[in-house]
Formats: C-alpha cells, sequence, structure tokens
C-alpha cells in the first residue's frame, strides 16, 4: 500500500521519535502531533486478510483501526493556462480503541486533523495550513451516507444521493479551494484486493482504494485574487492500525495521470540504509479501468535533482527518472514549482508535478502529485 | 607620600571601629531597604503578568455569557459557521482537596488538541512523559501542578480525592504540568483536565468561555453576528479592573520602594560625610605634611569607594534577604486583595541587583565629595579648624530652606494639574516630603533657640550648652536630622493612614451588616437555588426573627471588567448603605420605588459617573439604560459593584435565584441561641454558608490587617533607618565635642554633668526630629489618604489623626536618640582632657 498509508503512520511514527524534549516550552501544534502518535496497537482492529470493499459504508469511517485518511490531490489550471496544486487531506486517529460512556457532550475516542495546500505556479507560491479537532458536538467526523466528511468549516461532501459529485470547501487566511469532483474511472483497490502489505510483520497492512481520475472544477484562491479553474485530480483511501516498520526511515510517491489515459500509483519504501523495501508497489491502472500490480522489480527510478528547503534545511529528491519497462513507459516528473514542503506538525514534501516522456513507443505527457516524507 | 593615604584611612577606621560599623551599616541598610522592596515589588510585577499569561495566553478577546456560561452549541456554530477563526473552549471551575478543603485549586478544562496549537500551554508545560491522549480519552483524569504532586507524593495514576460544586470526586492523576519558566517554588498552578472531564466533575454542561485570537476583521464579523445573551469581549477587559488595581497597588509599592531609596540615601550620606568630617584635623595635617589637593581628593574617594563597594554588596546580600520575606507578603496581600491562588512567584530582574549597586555606590561618592572637596580645597589649618565648616554649614541650611518653598509650589501644582493620576499624586506627595526635609534643619534651629530659655532655666548653664550645640553642630546633624525626620514622618503618616483606614472600614461594616445572620450559597456565584421558599418561609415563622433580607449577588461582563451586581430586597432595617453626596433620604426612596441604581464609589469615581447619570448595563433584552440614584461607600471591592433592587433584577435578567438571606432579630431576643436554631434550619443544605455579623466583622478585619502588612513592614524599616540615622548623628556630635568637653571638664564641669550635658543634647534632637516629624507626617497621612488611596483604589475615608500615632513618632525619635545617646554620654565623661585640648 501505499504511500499514503503510510502517510499517517509516518505521521505517527516521526511524531513519535523526533526525540523533542517532551517538557519543551514551544509545543504548538508539534506537541498536538505527538498526542496523536500512539504507538501501542493492543485493542485495535488489525488489517489482515483482504476484503471486498463495500461502497458507501467504505467511504466512512473506521473507528475500530487506529488511524485512517481521505486524501485529495490534484493539478489544477485557470483559462489563461495558469497553474495550481492542491492537497486536502483528512486524518482519523482513534485516541484508545474505546469509548468510555462519557456524560459530557465533549467526550470522545477520536481526533482529526486535516491538511491543506495550495500552489500557485506563476506566483511560485505555496501555502499549507492544518486543523485539528475532536470528534464529538459535530466539529469533526465523516458520515457515509450521504456522504459528508468535515473538520470544522473545511469539509468534502456528496452533492446529491451518490458518492460523486463531491465538493470540496477548505479555507485559511491565506486561500481558499472549493471544487466539484465527478470521477471518470472507478475505484480502484491496491495491493492483494485492497490489502496493502507494508512489511512483513502480520497486521503491518492497510486497507487501500482509490480514484485515480477525478474530474475536478471550481475556484481557487491563493493570497487575494480567485480563479476559476479545472484539472484533474485523485483521491486515496487507507486505513489501518500497524506503525510503519522501524527499519523505514520514510518513502517516495507517485501518483500520476497520463496523457494517454493510464495513471500510475507507485511508492517506495525506503530503508534505513538507503535501499529500498521489497514492500515497495503500485498500481498501473489501465485507460479502461483495469489495474496492474506493480512491484519493486516492475519499476526503476533514478533521482534528477534536489532541491533543499530553506526553511526546515531538509533536501528533497524533487525530480525524478520513472520507468516500467513491461509497461513501455518512460518519463521524467519535475516539480511545477521546487518549493512545496509543508513544514506543519508533521514536516513532509507533497506537490504538483509535471510529466514528460514516452509510452508504448509514443511522446507523453501528464500530471501528478509527489509526497517524499523522511527526509 | 601615596603610600602614606590609604594607610592613614587604614589606621584611623582600625582605630575608631564604631566608625567603620556605622559607615557600613548605614550604607548597607539604605541599599538593603531600596533593594529589597523593589526586587518585592517587581517580582509582584512579574507574579502579575505571569497570572495574566497564563490565563489568557494569546488570547486577544473571549467570548463569554451574561449569566456566566455559554452553551456548547456556541462553540460548534463559532467554529463551522463563523470560521475560519482561532477559537479555544474553557470550562473553569473551582475545586477543593477533600483532604484538606481549604486548599482551593481552579479547575482549568481544556481541548488539548486546540489548547497546545492555540497558546502552547503558555506559562505551563505537561510535565515529562505525560500521555495527553488519556487525557481527553479518560474520564476523571487530571494533570496536577508538579508542586502539588510532589507534596501530595502523587505519581502517575495516583488517585486524588477533589470537592467540586459540594460533592466529592476521585479523579486519577495522568501527569503534572509545571511552570515553564518560573520559580519552581510557585504552586499556584490550576489542576488541569480535558474538557469533557471538567464539565463532568463540575456537573454542568456548559462552557465558561471561549477564547479567541481575532483580528480587527474578525472581531467586526463576530460581534455583527450579535448573539442573544453572548459577548464578545477584549481580553484584557475582562481582567481590566484587575490589571488597573493591580497597577495601583505596584505603584504604591513603587513608591514605598523610592521612599526607602530617599531615606537610605539620606543614611549614606550622613554617615559617609561623618566619616570625612570626622577627620579634618588629619587631613590638616596631611596636607601640612604636603599632600597636594588633588591627591587629596583622589584618596577620600577612593576610601569612599571602597567602603561603598564593600557596604553595598553587604547591602544587596540584605537586601535579598529582606525581598524574600517581602514578596511572600505582598503576593499574599494580591492573592487576599484581588483572586485566590492564581499568583505565582516569580525571579525578579537581575537589573534591580545593578541598581542597587550603583545607587549606593555612587550615593556613597557623593556623598563624600563635599566633605572631601572642603578638605582638599581649605588651606591647612583652616581644615584643622571647625568654626568655617559650621559656616558653611549654617549657610546651605537657610538657603535649603528657600528650597521648600518652589519644592511645595511644585507638589501642590503637580495635585491639581492631572487630578486623577496616581503617579502625579506620587510624584506631588515626593516634593512635598522633600520641602519638608529641606526644611528641617532650619526647623530645628528654631526649635533650639525656642528651648534655650527653657533649658538654661532647668538646668543652668550646661542646659543653655546642650541646645546650642544641637544647633551649631548642624554641618553634621542637618543632613542626618532630616533623614530622621522624614523616616519618623514616614511612620506616623503611614501609621495614621491605616489608622484611618482601618476605622472608616469598622465604621463602614457596622453600618453595613445590619442583620444577625447572614447566609449564602457557598462556592459559586451560579447554582442560585439552593434557598427554598419553604426554607426562606420557616425562618421567617421562628419566633426571634422579625424580618429577613434577600440578595442576589452576580456579575456582568461588560467593557470595563467584570462588574459585580447587588440585587437586594432590603429587610426590616432598611438597605445598610453609607451614601457618599446627594441627599440620601431622597436616594434611598426612589432606589426602592426602583426608579434607578447606586453605585459603589471605586466604580462611580473609575468611570467618572455622577449622581443624575445613567448607566448602561447588557441585560437579557439587550443594553439597558439605569438612572444613577446615588453613590455609596464600598470596601468589599474596588472593582465596582451596582445595586439595585431584587424585583428590578429579576425584570431585566429573567433570574429568581437567590444567593444570600440576610435574617434578623427582635432587639430583646439573645443572639446566641437564635443564632444556633437559624443554623439549625439550613444545616441539612451544604452549600448555605452561615454566617453572623461578627464573624463577617471579625474576618473583614482580619483580611484588612493581613493585606497591610506589608505596609506595616515597611514602617518597622523606616523605624529602623530612622534610628540609625540618629545614631550616627549623634554619635557625630559626640565625637566631635571631644575638644569642647574637655574645656568644659577643664572649666570644672564634673563627668556626670557631663554626661547629662550629653544626654540631654542628644534627647533634644531627637525631640526636635520627633516634633518635626508630626506635621510631616500628618501632612503626608493627608496626601495619602484623600490622594494617593482615592486615586488608586477609589476608596474615600475619613482622616483620623490618631494620637497613639504621633506618640510613636515621637517616642520612637527619642527612646532612639537617648539609646544613642548612652554611649557618647558614658565616654564623655572618661576622654583624657589634656589629648582633647591639644586639637587646636
Amino acid at each position: 500500500m501505499s504511500r499514503r498509508s503510510v502517510a499517517g503512520l509516518l505521521i505517527i511514527l516521526l511524531a513519535g521519535c523526533t526525540g523533542e524534549p517532551v517538557e519543551s516550552p514551544s509545543t504548538g501544534s508539534t506537541a498536538a502531533m505527538r498526542l496523536l502518535s500512539g504507538d501501542d496497537s493492543a485493542g485495535y482492529a488489525q488489517v489482515l486478510a483482504s476484503r471486498p470493499f463495500e461502497f458507501p459504508q467504505d467511504h466512512g469511517s473506521h473507528p475500530e483501526f487506529r488511524s485512517e485518511w481521505w486524501y485529495f490531490t490534484g493539478n489544477l489550471a485557470a483559462a489563461d493556462e495558469r497553474r495550481f496544486g492542491f492537497e486536502l487531506t483528512f486524518f482519523r486517529f482513534a485516541l484508545a480503541p474505546q469509548q468510555p460512556e462519557r456524560a459530557s457532550a465533549w467526550g470522545t475516542n477520536q481526533a482529526w486533523m486535516a491538511h491543506l495546500s495550495l500552489t500557485d505556479a506563476r506566483a511560485d507560491r505555496f501555502i499549507a495550513a492544518e486543523r485539528f479537532s475532536r470528534e464529538a458536538l459535530g466539529l469533526a467526523g465523516v458520515e457515509s451516507e450521504p456522504f459528508s466528511l468535515w473538520l470544522e468549516d473545511w469539509s468534502v461532501v456528496s452533492e446529491g444521493p451518490g458518492f460523486f459529485p463531491l465538493r470540496l470547501a477548505a479555507e485559511t487566511e491565506a486561500g481558499e479551494l472549493r471544487l466539484t469532483l465527478t470521477t471518470q474511472k472507478g475505484p480502484v483497490s491496491h495491493g492483494e484486493n485492497g490489502l496493502d502489505r507494508k512489511g512483513p510483520e502480520i497486521g503491518n497492512a492497510s486497507h487501500y482504494y482509490s480514484f485515480t481520475r477525478l474530474q475536478a472544477t471550481g475556484t481557487i484562491r491563493v493570497g487575494q485574487s480567485e480563479e476559476r479553474v479545472n484539472g484533474l485530480a485523485w483521491m486515496d483511501r487507507e486505513w489501518g492500525t500497524s506503525a510503519l516498520s522501524r527499519s523505514l526511515e520514510g518513502w517516495d510517491w507517485f501518483a500520476l495521470q497520463l496523457s494517454d489515459g493510464r495513471d500510475l500509483m507507485y511508492y517506495r519504501l525506503r530503508s534505513a540504509q538507503g535501499g529500498s523495501s521489497p514492500y515497495s508497489g503500485g498500481s498501473l491502472i489501465e485507460a479502461d479501468g483495469r489495474r496492474r500490480a506493480l512491484g519493486p522489480e516492475d519499476v526503476s527510478l533514478a533521482i534528477l535533482e534536489h532541491w533543499q528547503s530553506p526553511a526546515s534545511g531538509a533536501r528533497y529528491p524533487v525530480s525524478w527518472e520513472l520507468t516500467v519497462p513491461d509497461a513501455e513507459l518512460s518519463v521524467e516528473i519535475r516539480p511545477l514549482i521546487p518549493g512545496q514542503e509543508l513544514n506543519l506538525s508533521v514536516r513532509y514534501w507533497e506537490g504538483a508535478v509535471l510529466v514528460t516522456g514516452t509510452g508504448q513507443s509514443r511522446g507523453l505527457t501528464g500530471r501528478g502529485y509527489l509526497e517524499l516524507t523522511g527526509y | 607620600m601615596i603610600g602614606l593615604l590609604p594607610t592613614a584611612s587604614a589606621r584611623f577606621y582600625l582605630k575608631h571601629p564604631w566608625q567603620l560599623c556605622l559607615a557600613v551599616t548605614g550604607i548597607a541598610l539604605g541599599v538593603a531597604v531600596y533593594v529589597g522592596v523593589d526586587l518585592a515589588n517587581d517580582s509582584a510585577r512579574r507574579a502579575f503578568e505571569l497570572s495574566e499569561n497564563l490565563v489568557l495566553g494569546r488570547t486577544t478577546h473571549q467570548l463569554v455569557g451574561l449569566d456566566g456560561s455559554l452553551p456548547n452549541t456556541i462553540y460548534r456554530e463559532l467554529r463551522i459557521e463563523h470560521g475560519p477563526v482561532v477559537a479555544a473552549p474553557i470550562v473553569e471551575g473551582q475545586v477543593r482537596l477533600s483532604a484538606s478543603p481549604a486548599r482551593r485549586f481552579t479547575l482549568l478544562g481544556v481541548d488539548p488538541l486546540e489548547e497546545m496549537e492555540f497558546r502552547g500551554f503558555s506559562g505551563f508545560v505537561p510535565g515529562r512523559g505525560v500521555d495527553l491522549a488519556r487525557l481527553i480519552v479518560e474520564p476523571g483524569s487530571v494533570l496536577v501542578p508538579e508542586a502539588l504532586a510532589l507534596e501530595l507524593g502523587l505519581a502517575n495514576g495516583s488517585s486524588l480525592g477533589l470537592i467540586a460544586g459540594g460533592t466529592v470526586a476521585t479523579v486519577q492523576v495522568v501527569g503534572t504540568i509545571r511552570e515553564a519558566l518560573l520559580d519552581p517554588g510557585g504552586s499556584s498552578l490550576p489542576i488541569v483536565t480535558d474538557i469533557a472531564t471538567a464539565q463532568e466533575l463540575l456537573a454542568t454542561d456548559a462552557i465558561t468561555r471561549v477564547d479567541l485570537v481575532l483580528n480587527a476583521e474578525e472581531v467586526e464579523r463576530l460581534t455583527a453576528l450579535a448573539i442573544p445573551g453572548v459577548r464578545l469581549l477584549p481580553a484584557a477587559s475582562r481582567n481590566a479592573t484587575f490589571s488597573e488595581i493591580s497597577r495601583a497597588f505596584r505603584l504604591n509599592l513603587t513608591a514605598l520602594s523610592l521612599l526607602a531609596l530617599l531615606v537610605g540615601v539620606f543614611l549614606i550620606y550622613a554617615t559617609m560625610s561623618f566619616a570625612i568630617v570626622q577627620r579634618r584635623e588629619i587631613f590638616g595635617v596631611l596636607r601640612a605634611l604636603g599632600v597636594s589637593r588633588r591627591q587629596m581628593l583622589l584618596s577620600i574617594l577612593l576610601e569612599a569607594g571602597v567602603i561603598g563597594c564593600v557596604a553595598t554588596v553587604l547591602g544587596l546580600v540584605l537586601g535579598h534577604g529582606l525581598a524574600i520575606g517581602l514578596i511572600d507578603l505582598v503576593l499574599r496581600t494580591i492573592g487576599d486583595l484581588y483572586f485566590t491562588a492564581t499568583v505565582i512567584a516569580a525571579e525578579p530582574s537581575a537589573l534591580i541587583y545593578w541598581k542597587g549597586l550603583v545607587i549606593g555606590v555612587l550615593t556613597t561618592l557623593l556623598a563624600a565629595l563635599a566633605p572631601a572637596l572642603e578638605a582638599a580645597n581649605t588651606t591647612p589649618n583652616a581644615a584643622m579648624s571647625r568654626a568655617a565648616l559650621e559656616r558653611t554649614a549654617r549657610k546651605y541650611s537657610r538657603s535649603g530652606a528657600w528650597l521648600a518653598l518652589p519644592a511645595v509650589a511644585l507638589g501642590s501644582l503637580l495635585f491639581v494639574a492631572a487630578p486623577r493620576s496616581v503617579l502625579m499624586g506620587f510624584a506631588g506627595l515626593f516634593c512635598i516630603i522633600v520641602s519638608g526635609a529641606l526644611l528641617i534643619p532650619l526647623g530645628t534651629t528654631w526649635l533650639m533657640r525656642l528651648a534655650e530659655p527653657a533649658a538654661e532655666r532647668a538646668f543652668g548653664i550646661p542646659g543653655s550648652l546642650a541646645v546650642r550645640g544641637v544647633a551649631a553642630s548642624l554641618s553634621r546633624t542637618g543632613v542626618a536630622t532630616a533623614a530622621l525626620s522624614v523616616a519618623v514622618a514616614t511612620v506616623i503618616g503611614v501609621g495614621l493612614m491605616i489608622g484611618s483606614f482601618r476605622a472608616s472600614l469598622s465604621q463602614w461594616l457596622d453600618a453595613t451588616l445590619i442583620a444577625d445572620v447572614y447566609l449564602s450559597v457557598s462556592d459559586s456565584t451560579r447554582t442560585p437555588n439552593a434557598f427554598d421558599e419553604t426554607q426562606l418561609a420557616a425562618i421567617e415563622a421562628l419566633p426571634e426573627v422579625s424580618g429577613i433580607s434577600l440578595s442576589r449577588f452576580t456579575t456582568l461582563p461588560t467593557l470595563y471588567g467584570e462588574l459585580n451586581i447587588r440585587a437586594i430586597r432590603p429587610g426590616p432595617q432598611g438597605w445598610g448603605l453609607t451614601l457618599l453626596g446627594g441627599s440620601p433620604a431622597d436616594s434611598l426612596r426612589r432606589l426602592t420605588a426602583g426608579e434607578g441604581v447606586m453605585l459603589s464609589e471605586p466604580y462611580a469615581y473609575r468611570r467618572q459617573l455622577e449622581i443624575g447619570d445613567d448607566l448602561v448595563l447588557p441585560t437579557a433584552e439587550g443594553d439597558a439604560a439605569f438612572l444613577i440614584l446615588g453613590i455609596f461607600r464600598d470596601y468589599i471591592t474596588d472593582s465596582g459593584a451596582v445595586l439595585m433592587p431584587l424585583n428590578v433584577y429579576r425584570r431585566y435578567w429573567n433570574d429568581q435565584g437567590i444567593s444570600g438571606v440576610g435574617v434578623y432579630f427582635h432587639d430583646s431576643v439573645d443572639r446566641a441561641p437564635a443564632r444556633e436554631a437559624i443554623r439549625s434550619l439550613v444545616a441539612a443544605e451544604p452549600s448555605i454558608r452561615f454566617r453572623s455579623n461578627d464573624m463577617i466583622r471579625a474576618r473583614s478585619l482580619e483580611v484588612f490587617d493581613r493585606t497591610f502588612r506589608i505596609t506595616e513592614v515597611l514602617r518597622i524599616l523606616a523605624g529602623i533607618v530612622a534610628f540609625l540615622g540618629l545614631f550616627s548623628a549623634l554619635l557625630s556630635i559626640e565625637l566631635e565635642r571631644g575638644r569642647e568637653v574637655a574645656i568644659l571638664r577643664a572649666l570644672g564641669l564634673t563627668p556626670r554633668q557631663l554626661g547629662t550635658l550629653a544626654l540631654t543634647q542628644t534627647g533634644l534632637l531627637g525631640l526636635a526630629a520627633g516634633l518635626l516629624a508630626i506635621p510631616l507626617g500628618i501632612v503626608m497621612a493627608a496626601l495619602l489618604v484623600f490622594i494617593i488611596n482615592q486615586r488608586s483604589f477609589g476608596w474615600s475615608m475619613d482622616l483620623i489623626l490618631e494620637p497613639t500615632s504621633l506618640l510613636v513618632g515621637i517616642a520612637l525619635a527619642l527612646s532612639a536618640a537617648l539609646l544613642a545617646g548612652a554611649y557618647p554620654a558614658a565616654r564623655a565623661g572618661r576622654s583624657s582632657i589634656a589629648t582633647q585640648l591639644r586639637e587646636e
């Protein structure tokens, strides 16, 4: 599974391992992150076997698992070809396996976090924000039918009785996103029928499905001016209980939408020694929606360029060459702008990318999102 | 020759250890008093800031309910419908430890997820290894202050019994909190818990407030919502009254520390200049031996510098010790006066020590400079003569007296020009004190001139000699007497002020506590239903009872801070108000008729409201204007109160609750059994507090006395400074008069007569200082009562010239004088005539 999956866990992992002294007074959201970073999986359900996804129920919450997320990313363009990227993600964390009976309406065992990032290529501007809340008093939560997902005033809501069209709305002082998403392909189950292994340990896996090609239309505001935009978006869903293996230091995750109608998801789990974990993997989704599983032996990756964050000093490999020989695919992946680091309670690089290359002997282009963690 | 000078200094002090001791003690004490008070004051200031910061964090605004609480849904609406906005919900209440119910803590219920982002637990941080997830998930889990955990031996997982809202609950400790930057001794942090647990412990389904971080545009947006029953207030305003008062309190302390400095400077000047003047003849000899003026000057200043440094360092150590005691007093006073157990002791700024060092050394050098210049500039022969010195001193004392006039003028101008400024009040007070000090030497001369005929009649020539001796030795006595008089005047003035205040309070308590028994709902202002109709009827039906009064005490959030509302249905003895100005009978009649409200004096003063003005209050149906019918004296709180008939309150605020009942007995009834009858009637209801008027009276005066303990301490310090100042001045005179004594002895006076002469002289000086301190002390008291207290707290009071305070002043001066005179008196008879005579 993937990267995303890991994203939540990694967040947990990072938070638990930064070695920051607990009594540091400069708490802020890092402390909030620590709060969400439990390590004990006892009492939670575990992902042990594959199972067919059931919709719309599986769009909703699985509170018996420790963590869960809804990831939306996409590349957008205004009428004048001005390019934008966005990420809107909701994380749910269980603070304890069970919810005790509480007299207070504030009582809960579920906490939520959401991230919003917006990229404006022309202005070379990137903004990122996060929110935290508890699942109480209707402050945050998810309902599967009709679908509604929200953390305070950030939300993803079905417009009608069906899951799609979905309406995304999130606003911060620096920017705002309002999109309607419709899908062009059905849901794709990754791994073994939706069971995505991340390591050799039992239960070190997640349930993972995606909508890899969503038509997006709406408005975006980065700074002052609001633009009407259209583009392609991607949705990832994942839940589970396991933590990332201690032997891994992070991952590089690719979600690419190619001009020939194919979509590619691939994550490379990096071991602490610098190599790739054999549990790296992904999916190549044909234009008609058929999926082909990808393992580390199917994909070769090479770093073309690094970018160093002036804020954190971290050095991220932001340009790549990716080839899948069996699929006759060879592409170069370059960021829309290099500076797309989310320096929030969890620090990672997640940004819009442009794709150029060849596929089945023909030239192709594409868009996508790249996530780099553990740097 | 250069080596000779330090040797001469060293030899002098070795031969006169008393001299050195006096100089060092004088300087050290002067520095210590100033530094001690300043340290305590600074620490109090920081404690205020930290306590405020602890409560407020980054908060710019607060959303509060008119009735003191908000529904949960308000927070949800705020976040989801009116966002984006930075907000954190708070549930706050008081709890007590079940093991020691006298120990109160604030229970602070927060949402850790919001809280950490919001203000990073500013002021306190979770201790090592705190699992905040448990705090949220596990009911009844709390974080306790580290100091409390240490004291009670609480570890993670320990149980702790709390009394919240009248019931006992057992909570689990899942971690500690501690101050981020503060002194680890502070033990006034809240008990922190999750908002859900706080609601459960306090048995409420509401939140206390929502803390917000808003910009101007968001303020406008939220204000425009105008949610009924809810007010958006600047965060500072909730504590506005508090900050204002704490500022006034601190200013009072600063003024006291400046006064201490003033007295300290006098003391340093007196002792140091004396040490130099004493050796005029040695300097004369050295000059005669060929020491240049420059060398002379440098040598004296070097000596002063060394003594100044050593004594100042000693003073800093002493001041530090003093501050430790004072800080405790200051914090306790603040806690007593303004809030319970949320002031935290703080490390004072190191700057104060440096300031003390500079002031100590500089003052010593300056004090030495005048006599040093004199010693260096006069011819060797003149330096050895005293007549020249005395002439100069007398000239200075006269011109000093003239300077008193502009000082008085400036002081009066400051009072008049800024009629409400506390700072200007103090500035004026200082001008008056300085002018008083300038007049003291001249006053001493005059007093001596008046006393001379009487002294001559009583003691003959020795009496006359004693009186003239005092006036003639002004070079040493002038400054010391001034220091003494100012110090004694402070003792008198502050004593009179406290006495006046206490008498006024006592009188006011008599006028106010007109019921025999007061019943109130304890622990909370928000649970007003402890009294039911049948119970009230039962009380009223008792044969001893002539009637009852009902009251509802609550607070309203206003832009000017929390306003106390006292809604009263008076009993058979009427309102029990002491009205100021207007026509009391008419005002009370109109109040009873429901035509308006009355304001407490501090509130009227602060808001500059007068009888006949309108007061706008937030009511259940929006803002409403109330006619101000009168202003009443009120020492209960200086944060301000509005009094109105209970039926008016009920009409405007839809609140039928009663928070207090006053019970009146028939005149003929025996009080003690009647009280017991009432007590047994309400014993079944634990939340009702029973207090007799005597208990309240005693408790009020006790709080008053504790509040002014810090002032008392400073008064005693001023007394000690006065004693030392006098002591050094008298030693100065007596030691200086060696030759005169020798002549007198040569002329045939017996050692016994000489001793009497010395004692008479010191006694006269003490008496003069004491007498001169009386008018200055009375003026000080008047200024403190009518200007400083009024401006600081809005309290008016009557100035009562209690003779005890005046007598204490004179007695202090006189006894210090006689005590200090005893040693020179004894010495005077023993000295060798020949040696002393050879001087000239």
